[in-house]
């Protein structure tokens, strides 16, 4: 064999070789949607994702259609970056944030300074900048705890409620991960979050009662998101609320285009 | 026999030189410019542009001199033979220092994408195609540059139009709010990275009509000076001052903040990939001057033989060097634009022009 068609040989099976170091399977993968942060009383911070189940989500499986598409996995750590560490501890597959697009903080969080807790989502390679962020009051975990309507899924509700919202009502203001960390740097600009909290159904629109007690998620299907007002910064600890109206208030004050509905009083 | 055999056209010298300038300008100096003159960087990126021509007349004048010889000859034609000697062993230091800056600055931007791969490997993978590149000669490169250029620049185009939506106009108040100090400050390294015109000394000598070599040069200015105008101006729009010199890479977040209706998302994959070919034009540049520039100074029949010794040099430089990307940006930012500008892309330049009108050599008419 002459040296050339030999090397022809060393190089074809290195074709088959070849593959992506770096590559990682979907059924190897937690896919994360949405991240809850809370700061338990002790100082701790807990960390609750909402990791989607792909094969859960199709319907065509139709075997166990009770089960939820998604699950929730929570830990704690001293950090942000510890609990987010510590998470894998007990996750059967690989952490994968890429597809993440809510951050949800307590209103504790929010207190004690957000400066320690969205510097991580500032640099992981995972995070986009898009992602939404809301601050609530009570526990930021609980914000998953309602049974979605009309999707499947508790963070497309909201993502889809907080995409289209603002061009209807001006009761709230979308912030994104970009926009929030923009005017925790700029001087002379303080940041809002949109707040979010679960409110109770009304009465016409509860459906089919008999099976909420098999699922034991009892009370959760009584609830539905809602988003209301914002929540106001001063560098990075939040320090007030304003209510659905005062936000309107709030598109005054930034210049910003205000498409809400306007009460005029009758006999004006 | 002349080591290299190969004739370039006007045409491929232009966008030899843009590729080189703003392959790496783009993911590197937004956010470099931006830490000191925050909103003002878009400024910034026109005042280098104007004051790096001065950089680029001194190379053609001295071509204009010199037609036939590249660098390291004419300094040793100029100086004598051994104080020319010294100052052509330090060009052919400067690439290869520079080429190691370049890789690990690459090396590193693939590393933050894909973590679990060694930088290593990257740095290896891209310098083993540049020294292909380089081993068949100065028309190939030019061939390839050719090649990747109108899908780089169609690329950054691209960015810049799908995130237009999302610029902000007060992101740039005040104007200058700081003074213009900052502002005449930050424009060292993009006169450095503008300045890497002095590796079209090397090439000059092969293009094929003279008289294309002032128009060919500016042109190229021009565009890596447009080029690099629209990368700050859009990260400043879209980030504001403060949060673009957080970033590593402004330029590439702009790409992942693309969301147009929901549906043209995620388009980073495609946009790295441009990079890294933006990259290996931008290594091939330096790593062909390094390698005809050894050869040259040694008197050498041939420059292949030195290809690999030199890509390993310069990959263990590049992977010994720096220690993380922090450490990279300060080298960048504080070291290497002061050292070059002064040394290697301004002062010996201007110092052989002046010596060379002084002494009356090479042609004039």
């Amino acid at each position: 064999m002459t040296p050339k068609k030999l090397l022809i040989v060393i190089l074809l099976p290195l074709m088959l070789v070849s593959g992506c170091w770096s590559r990682r399977e979907i059924n190897a993968l937690s896919i994360s949607q949405a991240i809850a942060i809370d700061r338990e009383p002790d100082g701790k911070i807990m960390l609750t994702f909402l990791f989607a189940k792909p094969e859960k989500s199709q319907k065509s499986g139709g075997a166990s259609s009770s089960e939820k598409p998604y699950a929730l996995v929570a830990e704690k750590g001293e950090t942000l970056n510890e609990a987010e560490r510590n998470i894998s501890l007990g996750l059967p597959r690989k952490l994968f944030m890429g597809q993440n697009s809510l951050i949800i903080y307590s209103e504790q969080a929010a207190r004690s300074g957000l400066g320690p807790l969205v510097d991580l989502f500032s640099r992981h390679k995972d995070f986009r900048l898009t992602n939404y962020v809301f601050v609530t009051k009570g526990r930021a975990s609980d914000i998953f705890k309602f049974g979605p309507n009309i999707e499947d899924n508790p963070v497309r509700q909201m993502l889809g409620a907080i995409t289209y919202a603002h061009m209807r009502v001006s009761k709230t203001i979308p912030q994104n991960l970009k926009d929030f960390l923009i005017k925790l740097e700029e001087p002379g600009i303080e940041p809002v979050l949109p707040e979010v909290e679960t409110v109770p159904k009304l009465v016409g629109e509860e459906l089919d009662q008999n099976k909420t007690t098999a699922e034991g998620g009892g009370n959760s299907r009584k609830l539905k998101p809602h988003l209301a007002g914002m929540g106001v910064f001063k560098g990075d600890r939040l320090v007030g609320w304003l209510s659905p109206a005062e936000t309107r208030s709030l598109h005054f004050a930034t210049a910003k285009e205000h498409i809400g509905v306007e009460i005029v009083p009758e006999g004006l | 026999m002349a080591l290299e055999e190969g004739k370039i056209s006007g045409k491929q010298l232009t966008i030899l030189y843009a590729t080189t300038v703003i392959a790496s300008a783009v993911v590197f100096l937004p956010g470099v410019v931006a830490a000191t003159a925050k909103q003002d960087a878009w400024i910034s990126s026109i005042i280098a542009a104007l004051a790096a021509s001065l950089l680029v007349l001194v190379v053609l004048k001295l071509y204009s001199r010199f037609p036939d010889q590249n660098v390291i000859q004419y300094s040793q034609t100029i100086l004598g033979k051994w104080v020319g000697l010294i100052v052509g062993a330090g060009f052919v230091w400067f690439f290869i220092h520079i080429n190691a800056v370049i890789i690990r600055e690459f090396g590193t931007f693939l590393a933050a994408i894909l973590p679990e791969t060694p930088p290593a490997v990257f740095m290896s993978l891209i310098l083993l195609l540049s020294a292909y590149y380089v081993r068949n000669g100065l028309e190939v490169c030019c061939r390839i540059a050719e090649f990747y250029f109108p899908l780089f620049m169609v690329q950054v185009l691209l960015i810049v139009i799908l995130v237009a939506k999302e610029i902000r106009w007060e992101f740039f108040k005040p104007i200058l709010g700081n003074g213009i100090g900052p502002v005449v400050v930050s424009t060292l390294p993009p006169i450095m990275w503008f300045g890497e015109v002095i590796t079209m000394t090397m090439i000059l000598p092969y293009l094929n009509d003279k008289s294309q070599a002032n128009k060919s040069l500016f042109l190229g200015l021009a565009i890596a000076g447009i080029t690099f105008f629209l990368a700050s101006f859009f990260t400043i729009g879209v980030f504001g001052g403060n949060f673009t010199s957080n970033l590593n890479f402004p330029v590439f977040e702009l790409a992942r903040i693309i969301s147009i209706a929901q549906f043209l998302e995620r388009v980073d994959a495609i946009v790295m990939g441009f990079w890294v070919a933006g990259g290996v034009i931008k290594i091939t540049t330096f790593n062909y001057c390094a390698v005809l520039g050894t050869a040259q100074l040694f008197n050498l029949k041939e420059y292949k033989p030195l290809i690999l010794p030199l890509a390993v040099i310069q990959v263990v430089l590049a992977i010994t060097g720096w220690d993380n990307v922090t450490q990279l940006k300060h080298f960048i930012i504080y070291t290497i634009a002061p050292y070059s500008l002064i040394l290697f892309e301004g002062g010996i330049p201007i110092m052989l022009l002046i010596i060379a009108k002084i002494r009356g050599l090479g042609v004039t008419k």
